[in-house]
């Protein structure tokens, strides 16, 4: 019996192994120097992050078509490539806002750094494979972390609720996910989705009810973890109590990862499932929209404004994944595009939530903002551009990604899911702008009358933040092209 | 045609200038007048660029001039593609015309927030003009959207009282109805599989009828609302009430032909036959909106709703005459279009000017105005004059040409319709009659000042025009014809190109644009 060993790519691995060993540097300098010298952490943080984001880029730019490590556990294609850089742009993005909130820092420590690479390190693995389990494994790598980052601030009450809250409905989703992928196993013999496919391919009998009933679950396990409806229930609560930078960090981060494997599940096996299949994922991205944006209209807090958003979000970009067999490449584009710039104006978003509720505790309340306009400018007009991008509305990113998504629903012939998502991009308009009207179409209250500059003792981070938000809303806006292009080349999946 | 990028430099200077207002402190007074001096610069800047491209138009030629294109997306077959017609250079002159009156007007009634407004429309004014050289349907969505978001905080910073309600109901009714105009673009764009969002080449290539209805809906809805057509006009007298005078004389001016020329630019000649079979449901609207206008603005106490209401009524004419699918309705049309921005405006601009002396708008509250104000009412008078249409005024021209027009094509319309000018009259004499002549002025309205020297300089230019266009129209309608004939000739021509049979599933991967000739 001869064994062959798999090949594995070393190069294509490098970036993986900067974020995990990066994440290791950073607990362990924490806990044996005990140097409480945040700046050092976050500045090591940063710095893994964007020599990791180098080498993809690096190692991505003279790919031709990819490689496959650990027979198919990792796949290192153009779409990981880009997946990897949206994932670590987004933990960059969130390391900074989580510099900026103070809070965060009492009592000082620095595990919160080494939690967002682990986190990154396991949404880097799930959008890096073909294998299911690594898939899982990624997902529970990610889940733990963020469990721990919900419930941060340990000693308010309303972290820990939230935390617990998600630490439990994430354990069920946990479940649903490794039953699905068990019974997948079941049907077709495998756990690699190339396999299954090959599989599925010559055998038709392997369609079955089973196989069904896993790719069903499934769709539970990922659908929780992007926030899909029905499985959206958590979101609301976990993002008014966890610290608002933990949120900030896992309303991009984990759902890009959890759609980039839920994208490679249903291009390479789903279409075995039949149509019934895409109608069930039609029926979901419908009511997560609708559920979200309707949902939002209600809120009086910020936080939960935005967690419901985000939901309408989730909805926008599963359009991109009913859509994502029929038009080719451009759907996955679509995707990729679309969460690049939801990580700029969502992040940028929190952020201004983080500085807003700097000095006086956290001003989570939509109220709390009344005025800001005048009295903070320049804070209140980077808002407005994150809740115009946010909206869809030209000339910010939010619109242009939209475009993309609805173009490739509409090329693989959804004119009906994209009508009614471009009523509810109307109805968001609605909350979004709802800020903008209490920003410059009320009266600040009280004894806030005297304008202050935004960013005074915000520290550098958060300006760095707010400065490469929106820098990334408004180039993606106006200056769409290149960014289009290059994700155009990377939604075509390697196998 | 032209050396320089005059389009782009028109389009953008107020742009440029409203992000350089960010660098004006408008702390203290001092601040504020140079806000203003700074804005009202750029915005003659584009005015002076605007007449220049009105002096090297070249009349006799109707295709599109000052053609610009740069690749903007070019994978998806997006460019930067500008240039004009005689259709849209009029609205462009009305545009960077009624934009320095509008900063001219507002010097003194804006004392809140004033940097801030003159960014906001200056940056409506780059929209505005935007969209009527777009010649990309990429382009002109993100300026036709784009421009909603300073009207928006126009009409909800610096607006009355129910200026929230008002702006929101405003820009979710306008959103409403471009975001599907959005999906037909874009099923367009796969449907002939063209591969461009070039709008010259969209125009020159036959869409199949099969697809012509929807498409056609979606888009038409979109301008519908914009224009407003009945019954998709109860978003305009709440954002005209609301609105500061400025925000009116340019929503009433400008903003509300985006839907007409919308109508005009895209969606008949996109979908002739299509545009055709609901000429008739159109017209009906029309005159419907012509009648009911004229009816419900009879019955206003408010001089400002009055004059929101007589704009639906007006702009029924201008959807009369394009879709009479004949000569003298498309150039009146147009014309009436530009007459309508001015004569409204100048309207908005009046009611303005004694609401700020005032602080009401209601007819009931004024009478004998005449005698303490006199220049004041000459220049109302005018002005009401020219919006009813009487001869040697400007508005006369444009009805009457849209009149002879829809009587041509069908006399019942035509009838029912100068029924409205007759309406017209009523409701713009009899308020004339109860602000300016009725009764003796009350003790109140004994101290109103009469007009200054800035409302002057407001007024002036605007019935200098009025007569200009009323008495000789020439240089207009000279720019307007040929545009209109080729319109026409679009729109007539291309109904018998499609009715060939073909089959009823839309042809995906057909022509390149290789083989569309551009002028």
């Amino acid at each position: 019996m001869t064994t062959t060993i798999p090949q594995i790519h070393w190069p294509h691995l490098l970036p993986l192994l900067v974020v995990v060993l990066g994440a290791v540097a950073v607990l362990m300098w924490d806990t044996f120097f005990r140097s409480r010298d945040r700046a050092f952490l976050v500045g090591l943080t940063l710095m893994v992050l964007a020599s990791a984001v180098g080498i993809t880029l690096g190692s991505v730019a003279d790919l031709a078509g990819g490689s496959v490590s650990f027979g198919g556990m990792y796949v290192f294609d153009r779409f990981t490539g880009f997946v990897f850089v949206l994932i670590m742009l987004a933990s960059f993005l969130s390391v900074l806002v989580a510099a900026a909130q103070q809070s965060l820092d009492d009592p000082p420590a620095g595990e919160y750094f080494a939690l967002i690479l682990f986190a990154t390190s396991g949404m880097m693995l799930m959008a890096s494979t073909r294998n299911l389990l690594m898939i899982f494994i990624g997902l529970e790598i990610l889940s733990l972390s963020l469990y721990v980052l919900a419930g941060y601030l340990r000693t308010q009450a309303a972290g820990n609720e939230a935390a617990l809250k998600y630490f439990l409905l994430g354990a069920f989703a946990s479940g649903f996910l490794l039953f699905g992928m068990a019974m997948i196993y079941g049907a077709a013999g495998s756990v690699d989705l190339a396999e299954i496919a090959k599989h599925l391919n010559t055998n038709s009998a392997a369609r079955g009810p089973i196989f069904l009933l896993g790719l069903g679950l499934i769709v539970v396990g990922l659908g929780f973890k992007v926030a899909a409806v029905p499985f959206n229930m958590w979101t609301p609560d976990v993002y008014e109590g966890a610290p608002t930078a933990a949120v900030a960090f896992m309303s991009v981060g984990p759902k890009a990862a959890a759609f980039a494997a839920f994208f490679r599940i249903v291009l390479m096996a789903a279409g075995y499932a039949g149509a019934s299949f895409l109608v069930v994922l039609w029926v979901i991205a419908a009511l997560t929209m609708t559920v979200g944006n309707v949902g939002a209209i209600q809120q009086t807090n910020i936080k939960r404004m935005l967690a419901y958003s985000s939901i309408a979000h989730a909805g926008y970009i599963l359009v991109a994944l009913v859509a994502a067999q029929g038009s080719g490449a451009m759907a996955t584009a679509g995707f990729l595009y679309y969460v690049l710039v939801y990580a700029f104006m969502n992040i940028g978003a929190f952020c201004v939530v983080v500085i807003a509720g700097e000095n006086e505790g956290e001003r989570t309340l939509i109220e709390d903002y009344a005025g800001m306009g005048y009295t903070r400018p320049a804070l209140a007009a980077i808002m407005a551009i994150f809740m115009v991008s946010l909206a869809g509305l030209p000339p910010m990113g939010g619109f242009v990604a939209k475009f993309y998504i609805f173009s490739a629903a509409i090329k693989a012939g959804y004119v009906w899911l994209v009508v009614l998502a471009v009523l509810n991009s109307v109805i968001s308009v609605y909350y979004y702008l709802r800020l903008i009207v209490v920003m410059y179409m009320q009266e600040p209250a009280g004894a806030e009358n005297q304008v202050s500059t935004a960013f005074a003792g915000q520290g550098a981070y958060a300006f760095a933040a707010l400065l490469i938000a929106v820098a990334g809303v408004l180039g993606l806006g106006l200056f769409p092209g290149p960014v289009m292009d290059f994700a155009l080349r990377s939604g075509v999946l390697f196998n | 045609m032209s050396e320089y990028p005059l389009v782009t430099l028109m389009v953008f200077l107020p742009l440029v200038g409203g992000l350089l207002l960010l660098f004006v402190r408008d702390g203290d007074e001092a601040g504020r007048e140079r806000a203003r001096m700074f804005s009202m610069v750029f915005s003659l800047a584009a005015f002076v660029v605007s007449v220049l491209i009105y002096i090297g138009f070249q009349e006799n030629f109707a295709g599109m001039q000052f053609l610009e294109r740069a690749s903007w997306i070019p994978r998806f077959g997006i460019s930067y593609h500008v240039g004009l017609d005689g259709i849209s250079l009029p609205l462009i002159l009305l545009t960077t015309f009624l934009t320095p009156l509008a900063l001219l007007f507002s010097w003194k009634e804006v004392e809140k927030h004033v940097r801030l407004y003159q960014m906001a429309l200056l940056f409506l004014e780059t929209g505005m003009l935007g969209v009527f050289v777009s010649l990309d349907f990429f382009l002109f969505y993100v300026f036709w959207e784009g421009m909603l978001i300073p009207m928006y905080l126009l009409i909800g910073v610096w607006g009355g009282p129910r200026r929230i309600y008002a702006s929101v109901k405003f820009f979710l009714y306008t959103m409403a109805g471009s975001v599907l105009m959005l999906v037909a673009i874009l099923w367009l764009y796969f449907a002939t599989g063209a591969k461009t969002f070039d709008i010259m080449v969209h125009l020159s290539q036959p869409v199949h009828h099969a697809l012509q209805g929807w498409l056609f809906a979606a888009f038409a809805l979109s301008f519908a609302i914009k224009v407003p057509l009945f019954p998709f006009h109860t978003w305009l007298p709440d954002a005209h009430v609301e609105a500061p005078t400025a925000g009116s004389v340019i929503l009433a001016g400008v903003l509300l032909k985006m839907g007409t020329y919308g109508l005009m630019r895209l969606a008949m000649p996109l979908f002739p036959t299509a545009a055709r079979e609901f000429a008739t449901a159109f017209m009906v609207l029309a005159v419907i909106g012509i009648i009911y206008g004229a009816l419900v603005a009879m019955v206003q106490d408010d001089m400002k709703k009055l004059v929101a209401y007589s704009s639906v009524s007006h702009l029924g004419f201008v959807v009369l005459g394009l879709f009479s699918f004949n000569l003298l309705g498309a150039t009146g049309g147009v014309l009436q279009m530009v007459n309508h921005g001015i004569s409204t405006g100048a309207l908005f601009l009046l009611v303005g000017m004694i609401y700020s002396r005032r602080h009401t708008r209601m007819i009931q509250d004024f009478g004998g105005i005449a005698r303490v104000m006199p220049v004041f009412s000459v220049f109302f008078v005018i002005a009401s004059l020219s919006s009813i249409g009487l001869p040697g005024l400007n508005g006369f021209v444009g009805e009457f040409t849209i009149l002879a027009g829809a009587f041509s094509r069908n006399p019942v319309f035509g009838v029912l319709a100068t029924s409205g000018v007759v309406l017209s009259a009523v409701y713009m004499l009899w308020m004339l009659q109860r602000v300016l002549f009725g009764g003796e002025p009350s003790k109140i309205n004994l101290s109103l000042r009469d007009l200054g020297v800035r409302e002057w300089c407001v007024l002036v230019p605007l019935v200098v025009l009025m007569f200009g266009l009323g008495l000789y129209p020439k240089p207009i309608l000279s720019k307007i014809e040929p545009s209109a004939q080729a319109w026409l000739n679009k729109v007539n021509r291309r109904v018998l190109r499609v009715q060939s049979p073909v089959s009823p599933r839309p042809r995906l991967a057909k022509a390149s644009s290789g083989e569309v000739t551009r002028p």
